[in-house]
C-alpha cells in the first residue's frame, strides 16, 4: 500500500474520492471482519487452501454483488469442520460441502467466521470442497486505500469504475476466505460478470470473455498463488495498452495497462513508456519479475493505489513531481517482489513489504538520474521518522496494529524501512545486500524464471540470510535498527586534540563502524565495543559519516520536528 | 540580496507595516541604481563620508547632513553631479566650508544633484562638500525586493526601522555616487533617535550620546563599505556578543542586536550558529574581511540584506530542515561575495548571488554530509528557468538583472560554481575563488582591501589557476540562456553523446558514464564521445550529478499543469 503520512497524497485523495455510498448499509461489518491476518483456527491451520474458483456478479445500480465460491482444501490433521471468512454484510443463501447441501443448523457466521460443522469429521488427506453462495451490499470502503473495501465511483464518460481495496481489511469483504497471509489459495479463478459497457482486468491470466444472454459480460482469469489481498475486482470503461517486455533472464512477459478510455492518450503513453524502465530497474537490482508467466499488469483505479499483484491498482492520475517517474506505479510495482513474491509471515514484519519496497524508490532515482536524486528523496525520507515504536514488535499483530502510529511503527515501516535498507546497504557493501535481497524474495541466491514460488518470511529469516551471506552476526544490527524504538545516537567527545564517539543504543551492543573525514581525508573508526577514538590536528574540520551512510539520531531532524510541532501548535 | 521567490516572502509581504504615502515621489532615476556615471564621477575618489542623520519616527522623516570628501584622480573637473532623492529638501550646500547658492550652484532635478565646483579640481585636489537635507524618505514596498525605508513596530509596541536599498541605491536617503565603483573609503555614521531606542550600523561602534532632550546619537565608522551597505537600523534592540578567535591568528566580535521581545531561546540558537558559519567560510574562501570592525547581524523588520557588518536578520528564527539558517548564512556569505568583493557592473552580480548560493550546499557538506549538499544542489536545479543569460556582456542595472535572469543568478549561478569545482578540482577551484575575493590566493587578516571584480576576471583567475582556458565552459553556462544538453544516440552497443548548447561553440566537457555499476569518464574532446554497452547493461549518465546539463525530466517537472 501506499503510506498515508504523505499529505499530498491524502488530500488529493480525499478531493478525488467518489462520493461514498449515500445509503448506508443497515449492517455494519464487524470488527473482526475489519481486522487482517488475525490468527487462524486450529481447523484453518489443519487444511491446505488448494484453489478457488469464485463467480462475482457485480450490480453496479444497486451496489451491490452476488458471489458463488468454491473452495478446494487438502485436510492436513483431522477436523471436525472448516472454517473461512465472510463479511456479515453478506448473506449467505446456500453453503454446500462436497456438493452436499449443508443443513442451516450446522453452519453459522455469527461475526464474520463461516462455521461449517462436519459431524463425521475429515481426515487427514481428505480435499473437502466448499461451495458459499453469497449476496449483498459490501462494505464501501470509507477511504480507500487506508480504510478499505469497496470503492463505487463513475468514469468521466459516465460509466461504473469500480475497485477493491482490502489490504487493511482483507479479502473476506469480497469473497470467503481465510483471512490470514498464511493461507494464500493455491490458485485463484475469477469470474467478474459485470454489464456490457465495462470491463473487469483481472489477476493473473486472461481465460476469455463470455457475453451473457442478459447482456452482461464475464471475465475470466487465473491466479496461482495470489496475496490474501490480491486485487479482485476492477470494474470500468477500460482501454488496454499492451506490450512484450524482452526480460534479460530470457522470457517474455507481456506488460498491460487498462486505463479509463476518456484519458489524454499523451499521458497514456508516457505512463506506460515507464513500465520497460521499472522492469529493466527491478529484474536488474532485485531478479526476475515473479509472475512472468501470467502478466505486468496495471490497472487505473478510482482510489490511490494498491499492489494488486499482476494488476497493481494506479490511481495517481498521472502527476508529475520532481523525481523523474512516477511514484505511485513504481511504488506498487515494487511489491511485486515485496508482499507478493515475498509475503510476511505476518504483519508485524511488513517492513519487508513496505520498507524494502520503499527503498526502490531512491534506489531508482540513483538508476534513472543519479546520486543526487537518490540522496534528495533519502534525506526526505528522514525528516518524517518518529521512532516511537519498534518496526517489528517481535510478537504477531494485525495490519492495522502496525498501522496505527498509537500503538504501533505506523509510516516508520516505510520510511524507517528504507533507511534501515539503505544502511544495511552502506554496512555490507553493494554484493552481500543484493544476495541477501535476493535470497529473501526468491529463497535463492540465483532465481531464474520458473526456479523459485512465492514465499514467506519473517524479519528474523531476513537477519540470518544476511548472517550466513556476510559469514557474520549482524543480529546487533537488527536489534537496534528493528526492534528498538530509538534511533541509535553517536556521542562525540572533545578532549584536547582526541574526539571520542561512541554509540548510545538503550545498552544494545552496536559496532557501527563510522567513517569520519578529518581536514578532508576519510578514516573508518571500527567501533568495536560501541566506541572509537580519533585524534583532530589543530584547526582541521570534523565531518562525521560524510556520505551520510547510517542512519541515526540527528539533532537537525528532532530540532525541526519540535519545531513543525510548535507552529501546527500555534496555528 | 535574497531571492525574490522564497515561499516566505509571501508572509513577509503580509507582515508587512502598512505602508505610508510620501508627498513627493521618488524619480525613476533615483529608483534605479548602479547606472551608467557622469564623467566627473567616473574621475574621482569618493574617499570619507560622514553621516548624521535624525530619524524622527513619528513623522516617519529624516534629517540629515552629509559631509563628503572627494579627490579627483585621473582628470581635472569643475563640477560633480552626487545622486540624492528628490523627496528631499536641500537646505544648503556648502562647499569647502562656502555656502553654494541653489539653482546657481546647485541643482537636484531628477536626483542627479548636479554641484558646480566654482573651479577646476586639479587631479590631486579635494573637496569637501557638505550637504544640510531633510524629508519623508521613500518607503519601501516590499522591503528588500523593493526597498526604502521600512516603518515598523515591535510586538511590544516600539518603533523599528530598517532601510533596504540594494535595488534602489544609497541616494534613497543619504547623497552618493549610486554606483559600486564609487564606494567610499570610509563612512561614518551618527544616528540620533529617540532615548531608549538602539541604532546598531555599520564598522565600529564609537559611542552614543544621550543629549538629555530625548534624543540619543549613536556613532559609527565603517571602512569600505559597500554602496548599498551603509544601513540604518533602529529598534529596542538587546545585543549578545561574543569574541570570534580567526583561525588567522585575529580576533574580532560577534554581535547579535535582536528585539527585546524576542524568545530568548531562539536568540542563542540563532547566535550559536555564527562561531560554526565563520569556521566554514574562514577555512573555505579567507579570513572574514572586517575582522578590525566586527561580524555583526541585526533583526530586522524585513527579511534580509547583506548590509556589510550589520548583516539584516528578518528570519523570524525559522527552521526548514536545512540545519542552519539559510537566510543568516546567505547574508553572511555575502560579506566575501558582494561586500569584500564587489561586481564591476551589475551584470556580473551573480558573483554576489550564485557564488554566495553556492556556499549554502557548501554548508550543508560541511555540517552534516554529502546527503545535504545534495539535496540543496537538487533544490537549486528544480528552480531553474533558463530564459536569459546569467551574464550578457554588456552594462545592465539591478533592475535589468532582475528582470532578466532574475533568481538564475542565484541558483545557476551556484550550480556552474558546482560544476566548475568538480570540473577542475577543490584546490584549483578554492584558490580561484578566493583569489577572486581578495586578489590573492593567501589571504591574511591586514593584507587586502576590498575590490571590483567582473566575470571576465574570474575566467582570467581560473585560467590562470588551471594554466588552462576555461572561456568555453562560462560561455557555455553563463553567457547562454539555455543550459548545455548532452544529447545521446544509440547504435547497437555503441552510445554517442555529444553537447548542443545555446549558441553552438564548442564545449568540450567531459562526463562520467556508469555502465553495469562501473565508471568511465568521456573525454568530450570537441564535444563528443562514445562509449561501448554490453547487451543488457544498465547506463548512468553523470552518477555523481557532476555536471549541470539539460534534464527532460526537470523540465517537465517545472511545465506540470498542476503548477
Amino acid at each position: 500500500m501506499i503510506k498515508l503520512a504523505c499529505a499530498a497524497s491524502a488530500l488529493v485523495l480525499l478531493t478525488a474520492a467518489p462520493a461514498l455510498a449515500q445509503i448506508a448499509p443497515a449492517r455494519q461489518s464487524t470488527a473482526f471482519t475489519l481486522e487482517t491476518d488475525g490468527p487462524r483456527t486450529p481447523e484453518q491451520e489443519a487444511v491446505r487452501f488448494d484453489k478457488a474458483d469464485v463467480s462475482i456478479k457485480v450490480l453496479p445500480e444497486t451496489k451491490s454483488v452476488e458471489g458463488v465460491a468454491v473452495l478446494d482444501f487438502t485436510v492436513l490433521a483431522p477436523i471436525q469442520r472448516l472454517a473461512v471468512e465472510l463479511d456479515t454484510l453478506f448473506t449467505i443463501s446456500e453453503i454446500r460441502l462436497d456438493g452436499e447441501v449443508v443443513p442451516a443448523d450446522r453452519w453459522s457466521n455469527p461475526e464474520g467466521r463461516v462455521t461449517v460443522e462436519v459431524p463425521s469429521g475429515l481426515a487427514t488427506e481428505a480435499t473437502p470442497t466448499l461451495t458459499i453462495s453469497y449476496a449483498g451490499q459490501p462494505r464501501t470502503a470509507p477511504r480507500a486505500p487506508w480504510n478499505g473495501g469497496w470503492v463505487w465511483s463513475t468514469a468521466p464518460t459516465g460509466e461504473a469504475w469500480i475497485g477493491t481495496a482490502v489490504q487493511l481489511n482483507g479479502c473476506d469483504l469480497v469473497w470467503p476466505c481465510i483471512d490470514n497471509s498464511h493461507a494464500e489459495p493455491g490458485r485463484l479463478d475469477m469470474h467478474v460478470t459485470t454489464p456490457g459497457n465495462v470491463s473487469a482486468p483481472g489477476p493473473g491470466v486472461f481465460t476469455g470473455m463470455t457475453e451473457n444472454a442478459d447482456g452482461t459480460r464475464t471475465w475470466n482469469w487465473s491466479i496461482a498463488n495470489p496475496n490474501i489481498y490480491a486485487g479482485m475486482i476492477n470494474v470500468g470503461p477500460y482501454e488496454e495498452v499492451t506490450a512484450n517486455y524482452e526480460s534479460r533472464f530470457g522470457n517474455t512477459i507481456p506488460m498491460h495497462y487498462w486505463h479509463l478510455r476518456s484519458d489524454d492518450p499523451a499521458k497514456v503513453a508516457r505512463l506506460f513508456a515507464e513500465f520497460t524502465p521499472m522492469l529493466d530497474f527491478f529484474e536488474s537490482t532485485i531478479g526476475p519479475y515473479p509472475f512472468g508467466e501470467s502478466k505486468m499488469g496495471v490497472v487505473e483505479t478510482p482510489y490511490l493505489g494498491m499492489e494488486h499483484q499482476t494488476i497493481n491498482a494506479y490511481g495517481n492520475e498521472y502527476r508529475i513531481d520532481d523525481k523523474g517517474y512516477d511514484w505511485l506505479l513504481q511504488h506498487e510495482f515494487s511489491h511485486e517482489w515485496f508482499a507478493n513474491q515475498l509475503t510476511n509471515t505476518n504483519a508485524d514484519h511488513m517492513w519487508l513489504h513496505e520498507g524494502l519496497g520503499t527503498y526502490m524508490q531512491p534506489l531508482y532515482a540513483r538508476f534513472l538520474h543519479g546520486e543526487q536524486f537518490m540522496q534528495t528523496e533519502l534525506k526526505s525520507q528522514r525528516m518524517g521518522l518518529v521512532n516511537a515504536f519498534p518496526v517489528v514488535s517481535g510478537t504477531d499483530r494485525t495490519v492495522n496494529a502496525v498501522y496505527g502510529g498509537a500503538e504501533g511503527p505506523g509510516g516508520d515501516i516505510y520510511n524507517k524501512g528504507s533507511l534501515i535498507a539503505h544502511t544495511l546497504r552502506m554496512t555490507i557493501g553493494d554484493d552481500h545486500f543484493y544476495e541477501a535481497l535476493r535470497r529473501l524474495v526468491y529463497g535463492r541466491p540465483d532465481p531464474r524464471p520458473g526456479n523459485f514460488a512465492p514465499r514467506t518470511a519473517s524479519t528474523a529469516d531476513f537477519n540470518a540470510i544476511v548472517n550466513t551471506v556476510t559469514g557474520q552476526d549482524y543480529d546487533w544490527f537488527f536489534d537496534v535498527y528493528l526492534y528498538n524504538a530509538a534511533l541509535p545516537k553517536l556521542t562525540q567527545t572533545r578532549t584536547g586534540d582526541e574526539l571520542t564517539l561512541a554509540w548510545e543504543t538503550n545498552g544494545l551492543p552496536f559496532p557501527m563502524p563510522v567513517e569520519v573525514e578529518v581536514g578532508g581525508e576519510v578514516q573508518t573508526l571500527s567501533m568495536q565495543a560501541g566506541r572509537g577514538t580519533l585524534t583532530i590536528p589543530d584547526d582541521a574540520t570534523v565531518l562525521i559519516d560524510p556520505q551520510n551512510k547510517l542512519l541515526r539520531q540527528l539533532d537537525v531532524v528532532d530540532d525541526l520536528q519540535a519545531y513543525q510541532r510548535a507552529q501546527r501548535t500555534a496555528r | 540580496m535574497l531571492r525574490a521567490l522564497v515561499s516566505a516572502l509571501a508572509l513577509l509581504a503580509v507582515a508587512s507595516p502598512a505602508l505610508a504615502q510620501t508627498l513627493r515621489q521618488s524619480t525613476p532615476f533615483t529608483l534605479q541604481s548602479g547606472q551608467e556615471r557622469a564623467s566627473e564621477q567616473t574621475q574621482v575618489r569618493f574617499d570619507q563620508a560622514d553621516l548624521s542623520i535624525k530619524v524622527i519616527p513619528d513623522q516617519r522623516r529624516i534629517e540629515g547632513v552629509a559631509i563628503l570628501d572627494f579627490t579627483a584622480m585621473t582628470g581635472t573637473i569643475d563640477r560633480l553631479p552626487l545622486e540624492l532623492d528628490t523627496v528631499f529638501a536641500i537646505e544648503s550646500i556648502a562647499l569647502d566650508g562656502v555656502e553654494l547658492h541653489p539653482d546657481d550652484d546647485w541643482r537636484n532635478d531628477e536626483g542627479r544633484l548636479a554641484i558646480d565646483l566654482g573651479r577646476a579640481l586639479e587631479p590631486g585636489q579635494s573637496v569637501r562638500i557638505r550637504i544640510a537635507y531633510s524629508g519623508q524618505p521613500h518607503v519601501a514596498e516590499r522591503a528588500p525586493w523593493k526597498g526604502g525605508f521600512v516603518w515598523s513596530t515591535t510586538p511590544s509596541g516600539e518603533p523599528w526601522i530598517a532601510t533596504a536599498v540594494q535595488g534602489e541605491g544609497c541616494d534613497i536617503f543619504w547623497p552618493c555616487i549610486d554606483h559600486p565603483l564609487n564606494e567610499p573609503g570610509r563612512v561614518d555614521l551618527h544616528i540620533t533617535v529617540p532615548t531608549g531606542l538602539v541604532a546598531p550600523s555599520n564598522g565600529r561602534f564609537l559611542g552614543s550620546e544621550d543629549h538629555g532632550d530625548g534624543w540619543t546619537t549613536w556613532n559609527w565608522t565603517a571602512a569600505n563599505p559597500n554602496t548599498y551597505a551603509v544601513a540604518l537600523n533602529i529598534g529596542p534592540y538587546e545585543e549578545v556578543t561574543e569574541t570570534y578567535h580567526s583561525r588567522f591568528g585575529n580576533s574580532f566580535p560577534m554581535s547579535f542586536w535582536h528585539l527585546k521581545s524576542d524568545d530568548p531561546a531562539k536568540v542563542a540558537a540563532l547566535f550559536a550558529e555564527f562561531k560554526p558559519m565563520l569556521d566554514f567560510y574562514e577555512a573555505t574562501v579567507g579570513p572574514f574581511p572586517f575582522g578590525d570592525e566586527k561580524m555583526g547581524v541585526v533583526e530586522t523588520p524585513h527579511l534580509g540584506m547583506e548590509h556589510q557588518t550589520i548583516n539584516a536578520y528578518g528570519n523570524q528564527y525559522r527552521l526548514d530542515g536545512r540545519s542552519y539558517d539559510w537566510l543568516l548564512q546567505h547574508e553572511l556569505a555575502h560579506e566575501w561575495f558582494g561586500n569584500q568583493m564587489t561586481n564591476i557592473d551589475a551584470d556580473d552580480l551573480w558573483l554576489h548571488e550564485g557564488l554566495g548560493s553556492y556556499m549554502q550546499p557548501l554548508y550543508g557538506r560541511w555540517l552534516h554530509g554529502d546527503r545535504y549538499m545534495q539535496t540543496e544542489l537538487a533544490e537549486f536545479e528544480r528552480d531553474l528557468v533558463n530564459a536569459h543569460p546569467v551574464v550578457s556582456g554588456s552594462h545592465r542595472t539591478d533592475t535589468e538583472v532582475s528582470d532578466g535572469p532574475g533568481n538564475d543568478i542565484y541558483f545557476k549561478g551556484a550550480l556552474f560554481a558546482h560544476t566548475l569545482r568538480l570540473l577542475i578540482g577543490d584546490e584549483a577551484f578554492f584558490k580561484s575563488v578566493t583569489t577572486l575575493v581578495y586578489g590573492r590566493s593567501d589571504p591574511r587578516p591586514g593584507d587586502f582591501t576590498t575590490l571590483y571584480r567582473s566575470t571576465q576576471d574570474f575566467i582570467d583567475i581560473v585560467n590562470a589557476e588551471t594554466g588552462r582556458d576555461y572561456g568555453w565552459l562560462f560561455r557555455g553556462y553563463l553567457y547562454n540562456a539555455a543550459l548545455p544538453d548532452l544529447v545521446q544516440t544509440r547504435e547497437g552497443n555503441r552510445l554517442s553523446f555529444h553537447w548542443v548548447t545555446g549558441d553552438g561553440e564548442a564545449f568540450p566537457m567531459p562526463v562520467d558514464v556508469e555502465i553495469d555499476g562501473r565508471v568511465q569518464t568521456v573525454a568530450m574532446t570537441g564535444g563528443r564521445g562514445a562509449v561501448t554497452v554490453p547487451d543488457g547493461a544498465h547506463v548512468v549518465i553523470d552518477p555523481a550529478n557532476k555536471v549541470l546539463r539539460r534534464l527532460p525530466f526537470i523540465e517537465a517537472y517545472r511545465a506540470r499543469p498542476d503548477r
